[in-house]
């Protein structure tokens, strides 16, 4: 996997998640982040940090990237809907964070 | 009266039915085609009318009109003639004068005009028949030929024109001839055969034009023109004609009229009976639709067995000097040649035209009778001739001698049945007896009519309120033709109008020069995308947000806090919660907690007054600018508002949005307390709030006034709109008004209230305020330039005027919305193309014309549409809707509910990954039920603007 096709993602902790930049940018907050024009950081060193979101949080939200990447395709080949499992005491604070993200 | 010249005429229809059925080959001969003038094309004229029948059908008398649609008669043809009235006038008038003219001056003149007549009938066929139609149409000969005209077009009318020339001409050739003498008539029926024919076909015509009267009006011409000099004429074209195939139709048209006729006869007993079975008075009647005053005069002349049985009638009603015996006779003379022209005629066929001629005498002193009836009536009925007739019945009755019009008067007089198309058979008739009797009768009849004149007047309670319903209808034609005048003034919307409808007929004929071709070949070209990846591609994943908001709306009760959550978050999840019923007093509560700013809850059904007393005293609401309590009913008497919202003066000092939909407990004193415990308001919404009236409304003006943005009122029906026009013009600033549902709303208010606050409008809700039409929209484009969202849903007298209203007045519309109303594709189509570039919403449910011109102008003008609403536009093809998913680049959300025509090839071959179908398949709604907007709490303004 070359580096330019990954996306490290940095959570309130510290905690990094690289992540294929295809799936990181299902959230149209980071794909806005990785493709505005300019030299930000975010764009020339593929890392975006998330200071609001903690580590469990944001691994459920790497996992939901991956997740709706093959939903299509799992829907299509077994016609069954492949289900997202939440925690729900994790729920109002990935909502918040699925909002932030816009995803 | 007919039947009094038939029996002088009788003599000579024996010698002359020879000549009569040569003269259809000579017709034919010299261009004009019986078989054209004949009913075999009447059909198609008749399936053109549709409209025109189907507002006649309205109309009491529309039933035997149905009855006889059913046969393809040339009547139909006439109705649907004298459906259409524009455009005929000026030619028709010129020729009814020709003719006339020529009547006068002899056969020549008269063959003239058949010519040209014949001519335009090579022209047209069609025209032809329609042209008879309009025969029936005009009345008194002319009016009628008026009528026809115009539908069928300017050309048509032309000819229509010259054959009721022609017809006209016959018939005044008939009446001169009666009355100049058999000498022309001999000439003209052998010589000037072809001038004869025209003449009978022209009665013929007129027959069918008027439909079963028209058969009637054509025996009676016949009559008339045997009756004087031309009953050989008459007979020959009775002949030529029943032959043709009106004979039978005629016969059958005669029996249904005649059960028409009787039912609808409201007058005459005796000579319903009469009728019944023979008049076809009622045909006319709903072919001049238009000139609905006719029915007030409502006598129908009967067929030519009618004027036989007219006679009898007359004589009976009269109770002049007419003997029934000879009336009788008389009748079976008509009969006889009836008889001898259409077996069917049979009933009646009695004796030989001989005893025609011995009756001819009783028949004349029937005439006098019935004469002198009309000639009583005419006065009043005169005048509602003219009426009906409008200007040119006028002109036409102008041009005709005195002693012609008495006749017609007369003769509808008689006719008792209240069948204008009889009147103007009747016209007709008198005019050719007129002619015959000429004055020398004239004051002897008066006298007569004079006397008896008091047993002709009716009163009918039904007759006038049709004709109330007339005059409203023509109250609003004219202002409708003044208006579509003025539109035609070339601006953008009826230059797009012009160029869709040419792009249209263009179509068409190029779909008819290679018609068999590509019979399906739809004028929109999409091509589906084949490939399977795109279908997947198009699968929407649920997003995060989504899957977290159901789940904690399936969790609600572990909810410990929802503090720092968002506001559009809570709006979502509260949304959710109501919508699934899960709604409680936990999450209300938790809502309420903290200070909050925002709190919107769209259905409050389950809240106690207790519950909602408590929770609200426990809550800050210093903060609150936004206060959504929908379906409140239940939770707000004006008792808990005084412990809750209203607790003091001022103690909502933020909130500027208040909804309180459904709170069918708030009186006008609830909301005066709420009112000042809320200064602070710019938007109130108080739909469903039966209580309120415009005792409330007036409150609000008063402590609101001219800060107050939005009001909506949808649905209070205890608020009259013409009493709240005073409060609602102290609002200047109102940007939005919502007033669905309000029955009470009418053109004045709008017109008056927009004129004074128009500027401001951005958002206008008039849905089913049923008694809207066009001229509301006018103003509504004239005064609301800024107008950004207008829902016309149900406002069923809308025509198209309105969209070119719109498009021409309000550029700005991002948000339309219709609903079941009756615009056509064409004119849909020209307002996208000219202001359709702003429009993020559009919704045409149910406008059932929606077709490909809507479709490709969508397609070509829509780049920003957000959501567009397509349920129920059942003429929309996978290809059109395909071509509008694909060329609408915004395009989000694509309601097609109710349209089964659209299949897979659609959903699987469109190419925009952004759009969403809604409705097809079972697709989850709930969440695309319009929610109020949750992004602010004023639509159109900034609230910090506000304050």
């Amino acid at each position: 996997m070359r580096k330019e096709d990954t996306v490290k993602l940095i959570s309130a902790e510290g905690f990094e998640f690289v992540v294929d930049k295809k799936a990181a940018m299902v959230s149209q907050t980071i794909r806005n982040m990785l493709t505005s024009p300019g030299s930000f950081a975010e764009t020339e060193h593929g890392e975006v940090t998330f200071p609001e979101i903690t580590t469990t949080i944001l691994e459920k939200i790497c996992q939901y990237f991956y997740w709706s990447l093959q939903y299509a395709s799992i829907l299509y080949d077994s016609g069954k809907e492949s289900e997202f499992h939440i925690e729900p005491e994790l729920t109002l604070e990935l909502m918040m964070a699925a909002n932030y993200l816009h995803t | 009266m007919t039947i009094l010249r038939s029996r002088q005429v009788l003599p000579r229809p024996e010698n002359k039915p020879k000549p009569a059925p040569e003269s259809p080959s000579k017709a034919l001969k010299s261009g004009f085609s019986f078989t054209a003038i004949e009913e075999p094309i009447t059909p198609a004229k008749i399936l053109d009318p549709p409209s025109t029948r189907s507002s006649y059908e309205s109309t009491p008398t529309s039933s035997s009109f149905a009855q006889s649609s059913v046969e393809p008669d040339p009547l139909r043809s006439g109705f649907t003639g004298f459906g259409s009235e524009s455009g005929w006038v000026p030619s028709s008038s010129a020729v009814r004068r020709s003719v006339r003219l020529a009547s006068k001056r002899g056969v020549h003149e008269i063959e003239r005009v058949t010519r040209v007549s014949s001519r335009k009938r090579k022209i047209d066929v069609v025209s032809v028949e329609k042209n008879e139609g309009v025969d029936s149409g005009r009345v008194s000969g002319k009016v009628k030929v008026l009528g026809g005209g115009k539908e069928n077009g300017v050309e048509e009318i032309g000819v229509g024109v010259d054959k009721l020339g022609s017809v006209v001409g016959t018939a005044c050739e008939n009446g001169l001839c009666l009355d100049f003498g058999a000498g022309e008539k001999v000439v003209s029926g052998k010589k000037k055969a072809n001038v004869a024919f025209s003449g009978q076909i022209g009665n013929k015509i007129k027959v069918s034009g008027e439909g079963e009267r028209v058969l009637h009006d054509g025996s009676l011409v016949g009559s008339e023109c045997e009756n004087g000099v031309c009953l050989d004429l008459g007979g020959s074209e009775k002949s030529t004609s029943m032959k043709k195939a009106k004979g039978k139709r005629n016969i059958d048209v005669v029996g249904v009229l005649g059960g028409d006729s009787v039912k609808e006869s409201e007058r005459g007993k005796g000579c319903f009976n009469l009728r019944s079975g023979k008049k076809v008075a009622k045909p006319k009647w709903e072919g001049f639709g238009w000139s609905d005053s006719l029915k007030a005069e409502g006598t129908s002349i009967l067929g030519r067995v009618e004027k036989g049985e007219s006679v009898d009638k007359d004589s009976i009603m009269s109770g002049d000097r007419v003997v029934d015996q000879p009336k009788l006779e008389l009748g079976m003379k008509k009969e006889k040649s009836i008889g001898s022209a259409v077996p069917d005629d049979s009933q009646f066929a009695v004796s030989s035209d001989q005893n025609e001629l011995k009756n001819v005498k009783s028949y004349d002193g029937i005439r006098d009778g019935v004469i002198r009836r009309l000639s009583r009536e005419e006065k009043g009925k005169g005048k509602l001739v003219e009426v009906d007739l409008l200007s040119d019945c006028m002109d036409e009755v102008k041009l005709i001698p005195e002693p012609k019009r008495e006749t017609s008067i007369e003769s509808t007089v008689f006719g008792d049945s209240a069948t204008p198309t009889l009147e103007n058979v009747k016209v007709q008739a008198m005019e050719t007896e007129a002619k015959t009797h000429t004055e020398r009768t004239r004051d002897r009849f008066r006298n007569i009519a004079k006397k008896s004149a008091s047993k002709f007047a009716h009163f009918s309670a039904r007759e006038e309120e049709e004709n109330h319903v007339v005059d409203e209808a023509e109250r609003e034609m004219p202002q409708r033709e003044v208006e579509e005048e003025m539109e035609d003034w070339p601006g953008p919307f009826s230059t797009a109008m012009k160029i869709i409808r040419d792009r249209g007929t263009n179509a068409n004929m190029q779909q008819e020069n290679s018609s068999l071709h590509k019979a399906n070949s739809s004028p929109v070209v999409w091509v589906p995308r084949k490939d399977r990846q795109d279908g997947r591609s198009k699968l929407l994943v649920p997003s995060l947000q989504e899957l977290c908001i159901a789940i904690l709306s399936k969790n609600v009760d572990a909810i410990t806090s929802l503090d720092s959550v968002p506001d559009l978050l809570r709006h979502r999840l509260g949304q959710l919660l109501c919508d699934t019923r899960r709604m409680n007093d936990h999450f209300f509560d938790l809502l309420l907690s903290g200070s909050p700013t925002e709190i919107r809850v769209r259905d409050c059904s389950w809240l106690t007054e207790e519950r909602f007393t408590k929770s609200f005293e426990a809550c800050d609401v210093n903060n609150l600018m936004v206060l959504q309590l929908d379906q409140c009913g239940r939770c707000l008497p004006d008792y808990v508002l005084h412990a809750t919202l209203a607790r003091s003066s001022n103690c909502l000092p933020a909130l500027t949005t208040i909804s309180l939909k459904g709170a069918c407990r708030l009186s006008d004193v609830g909301l005066g307390s709420l009112l000042s415990s809320a200064p602070a308001l710019r938007s109130i919404n108080l739909s469903q709030c039966s209580l309120l009236t415009s005792d409330g409304i007036n409150r609000l003006a008063d402590s609101l006034g001219s800060v107050l943005r939005e009001l909506y009122l949808d649905d209070c029906q205890s608020i009259d709109a013409m009493l709240i026009f005073h409060a609602l013009s102290k609002m200047e600033n109102l940007e939005v008004l919502s007033l669905v549902g309000l029955q009470t709303v009418c053109d004045d208010f709008v017109s008056q209230f927009l004129a004074l606050c128009g500027d401001n409008i951005k958002e206008l809700v008039l849905a089913e305020c049923s008694k809207l039409t066009d001229s509301s929209l006018k103003v509504i484009a004239k005064s609301c330039s800024g107008l950004r969202a207008i829902d016309l849903s149900n406002l069923a007298k809308l025509t198209d005027l309105t969209l070119g209203y719109l498009a021409n007045g309000c550029q700005a519309i991002q948000m339309l919305k219709m609903c079941r109303n009756a615009f056509s594709d064409e004119a849909i189509a020209a307002f996208l193309e000219t202001s359709g570039e702003p429009l993020t919403e559009l919704s045409l449910n149910n406008v059932n014309k929606v077709g490909h011109n809507t479709a490709i102008s969508l397609a070509r003008c829509s780049r920003n549409l957000l959501s567009l609403d397509l349920s129920w536009c059942r003429n929309l093809t996978n290809e059109a809707v395909g071509l509008i998913a694909d060329s609408c680049s915004s395009l989000k959300v694509l309601k097609l509910f109710g349209c089964t025509q659209i299949t897979n090839l659609f959903l699987d071959g469109h190419s925009n990954p952004q759009v969403q179908v809604i409705g097809l398949k079972m697709t989850p709604i709930l969440e695309h039920i319009k929610a109020p907007d949750l992004l602010g709490p004023l639509q159109y303004s900034s609230g910090s603007s506000l304050i």
